[in-house]
């Protein structure tokens, strides 16, 4: 599922992965509030559909999903030919820290998080106004 | 004071001169028994008959002497008193009686009668005091041997208790059930055993054997292959784990084995056995056999029971060994628990904490507030917030369920009624589903009704969860006897994986996890309890076309066994 807030644009997108509707809802709508482009996907497996098409700059990732869970994703992923994304996770699992570093992300959030906690992560990886191309994520 | 009759044999051929005798006994002893002796016949009969208080004799006599009389009576009692009374003696012959226990000497002359009684007195009292010491003596040797007997006893005791602290001590630092067996049957031989096998209790499929120790450590190897298995030559064994009871071979033989002559274990030449049953808390556990073979010991009751208290350590601790494991699985298992139902907690939260800090921003802004937007916000904390609710009812529930204050409230009601409530409110929560009801137009029951509720609720969202791809779901409500109502709930779904049928309506299971879709998996245990709360009966049933079949039993009647 490609969510709506995702423009047609050339800048490359944040991918959210993420099975609850309302957080990832909560998430697309906060960040294109800032101006991110964002697509989206309810699990592992729609998650690679999304990369298809579209080669994300950032990929915030729920662990615990049906069909294809944050494991399965991040390993299919990495076994994709070409550069890869940051892979910040979102969990609310008490070994957050302990599964983003078996999946080698780059980050975590712990849920439940503020909002502003997730804008400052975002930022970290992803200049809002800044021209993407500028960060060599997509070919 | 009445008198004891003074048993006299008289040993003499001349009747005069024994009729004379008499008579001066008879002055003296009122209750006189005379035996009176002419012949070696007589003689021998009378000292075979009875025993009497004293013997007195002549010495020179036609058939014997008195030196043969007095060694005749002296081997029968020593300490009986032989009086020689002749006129025919000599100094020499009254030197060589004295040597062999002859008591006194009295000639044989009118004016020497009289001085029998008083020989036959003073003779009587030295043998009093004679038989007085020799008892004492004989107190002495029998007292000293009691000692020995008591100071052995004694070790051995102390060996016993010695070995059984050893046990004791050794069990109690382990909590692998294995290794307690293979400890205790090290710990038996020799002290207790030629060999000592140890058969372990294993779920499913009954004894295992984790031990068999031979004293002769040359000789385990050649028999480890032939007593290394439970299938073969066990029946004494077998039998006590059957009965839990002792068996006890002191002689056992190849047919309590019940081998056949050319069977390999005869040449074991197994003397003693004993099997014993490793009970705790009404189980048995294993079974502890004890044999002797090439000592040729054979048991003893005081084996027996030091075997039997070996083998009640044994067992204690491989019971405390199992109980520890099972505390630590449901440690565990709490634990995930609490794991999930926290990961859980945290997903409505998430969205609570998210869109309540996404409208104060939108209001902070201090522009236009985007009402459309502001509204979706709100709805979506309540529908969290209710979600929320749920998850810590259910919480709560779990909680009640634990400490037995869950109680349920039977009221006559319909079912149906209820039944078709839910099932509309369902369906307006899913378009991919199709919801059938199958119901009389009253099917009355008796019933909590918020509490049945939750439970048609909870498997009727669980239908709808494990059927994603949609479908018809079908809930039927029909008298299924006379005074039991039931309700069913039929999906076509995904259906629950075999290994985990047997599960799937205890505490904390989730049958799904793997997929992540199964919440805190609560929600089938306290339904299922709900329903047993009433009486009633709860159980799954899977269609050979797939998908899964949920029962739920209710009295119908106007009574209901409700504790």
């Amino acid at each position: 599922m490609i969510a709506e807030s995702y423009r047609m644009s050339t800048r490359a997108p944040i991918l959210v992965v993420e099975d609850d509707e309302a957080i990832r809802e909560l998430i697309t709508t906060v960040l294109a509030d800032e101006g991110y482009d964002l697509v989206s996907a309810e699990n592992g497996a729609a998650a690679l559909d999304v990369i298809n098409v579209y080669a994300p700059r950032l990929i915030l990732l729920d662990m615990r999903m049906p069909v294809m869970d944050g494991w399965g994703f991040a390993s299919a992923y990495r076994q994709r030919e070409g550069q890869h994304a940051p892979i910040v996770v979102l969990t609310a699992a008490r070994d957050a820290a302990l599964w983003a570093a078996d999946i080698k992300a780059d980050d975590f959030l712990a849920k439940p998080f503020a909002l502003i906690d997730l804008l400052s992560l975002v930022s970290k990886y992803v200049k809002a106004d800044m021209a993407p191309w500028s960060n060599g994520d997509d070919k | 004071m009445a008198h004891q009759p003074l048993w006299v044999l008289l040993v003499d051929d001349n009747p005069h001169d024994r009729a004379l005798a008499i008579r001066a006994l008879g002055r003296a002893f009122p209750s006189l028994e005379v035996v009176e002796i002419a012949n070696q016949e007589m003689l021998d009969q009378a000292l075979a008959a009875r025993s009497y208080d004293v013997v007195i004799t002549d010495f020179q006599l036609l058939w014997s002497d008195g030196l043969q009389v007095l060694r005749a009576s002296k081997a029968i009692d020593p300490a009986r008193p032989v009086i020689m009374f002749t006129a025919t003696g000599s100094e020499e012959i009254a030197v060589e009686a004295m040597k062999s226990g002859l008591d006194d000497y009295v000639l044989k002359s009118p004016q020497h009668y009289v001085r029998l009684p008083a020989a036959v007195t003073a003779a009587l009292d030295r043998a009093a005091i004679r038989r007085r010491a020799m008892n004492l003596e004989q107190e002495r040797a029998e007292l000293l041997l009691r000692e020995q007997a008591a100071r052995a006893a004694a070790e051995e005791a102390q060996r016993r208790a010695a070995f059984l602290a050893e046990a004791g001590a050794m069990l109690v630092g382990t909590l692998d059930d294995r290794a307690i067996l293979r400890d205790t049957a090290r710990l038996a031989v020799p002290f207790l055993a030629d060999w000592c096998i140890a058969d372990l209790r294993e779920e499913p499929d009954g004894l295992h054997r984790v031990a068999v120790v031979a004293a002769d450590a040359s000789q385990a190897d050649s028999w480890q292959a032939i007593l290394g298995s439970t299938e073969q030559n066990s029946h004494p064994i077998a039998d006590a784990f059957r009965s839990g009871e002792t068996i006890f071979l002191p002689n056992a033989s190849p047919k309590h084995w019940r081998l056949e002559p050319d069977d390999p274990l005869v040449r074991l030449a197994i003397a003693s056995a004993i099997c014993i049953p490793l009970r705790a808390r009404d189980r048995t556990l294993g079974v502890l056999t004890l044999l002797t073979a090439e000592s040729g010991r054979t048991y003893t009751a005081p084996d027996l029971e030091l075997a039997e208290e070996l083998a009640l350590r044994a067992a204690l601790a491989v019971d405390n060994a199992r109980l520890y494991h099972e505390a630590q699985a449901a440690i565990r298992l709490r634990d995930e628990f609490l794991s999930v139902a926290a990961h859980e907690l945290k997903t409505p939260v998430t969205s609570l904490r998210g869109y309540a800090e996404l409208a104060r921003r939108q209001l902070d802004r201090g522009t236009a507030v985007d009402v459309p937007r502001l509204r979706r916000a709100l709805q979506t904390i309540d529908e969290q917030t209710n979600k929320l609710a749920r998850l810590v009812a259910q919480l709560l529930d779990v909680a009640r369920l634990e400490s037995g204050r869950l109680g349920v409230e039977p009221i006559a009601a319909d079912l149906a009624l209820l039944v078709r409530a839910i099932a509309e409110e369902a369906q307006r929560r899913t378009t991919r589903h199709t919801i059938d009801v199958i119901a009389p137009e009253v099917c009355e029951a008796l019933f909590d009704p918020l509490r049945i509720e939750q439970v048609i609720s909870n498997l009727l969202d669980n239908a709808i969860k494990y059927s994603p791809q949609g479908g018809p779901i079908t809930i039927e409500v029909r008298k299924e006897a006379p005074d039991v109502v039931e309700c069913a709930i039929t999906d076509r779904g995904m259906g629950i994986p075999p290994e985990h049928r047997p599960h799937i309506f205890d505490r904390f299971h989730q049958a799904h996890q793997q997929q992540h879709l199964s919440g805190m998996g609560i929600g089938l245990y306290i339904s299922r309890q709900i329903v047993e709360l009433h009486g009633g009966h709860m159980f799954v049933e899977f269609p050979p076309t797939g998908g899964t079949r949920f029962v739920v039993r209710l009295a119908a009647a106007a009574t209901i066994n409700n504790q």
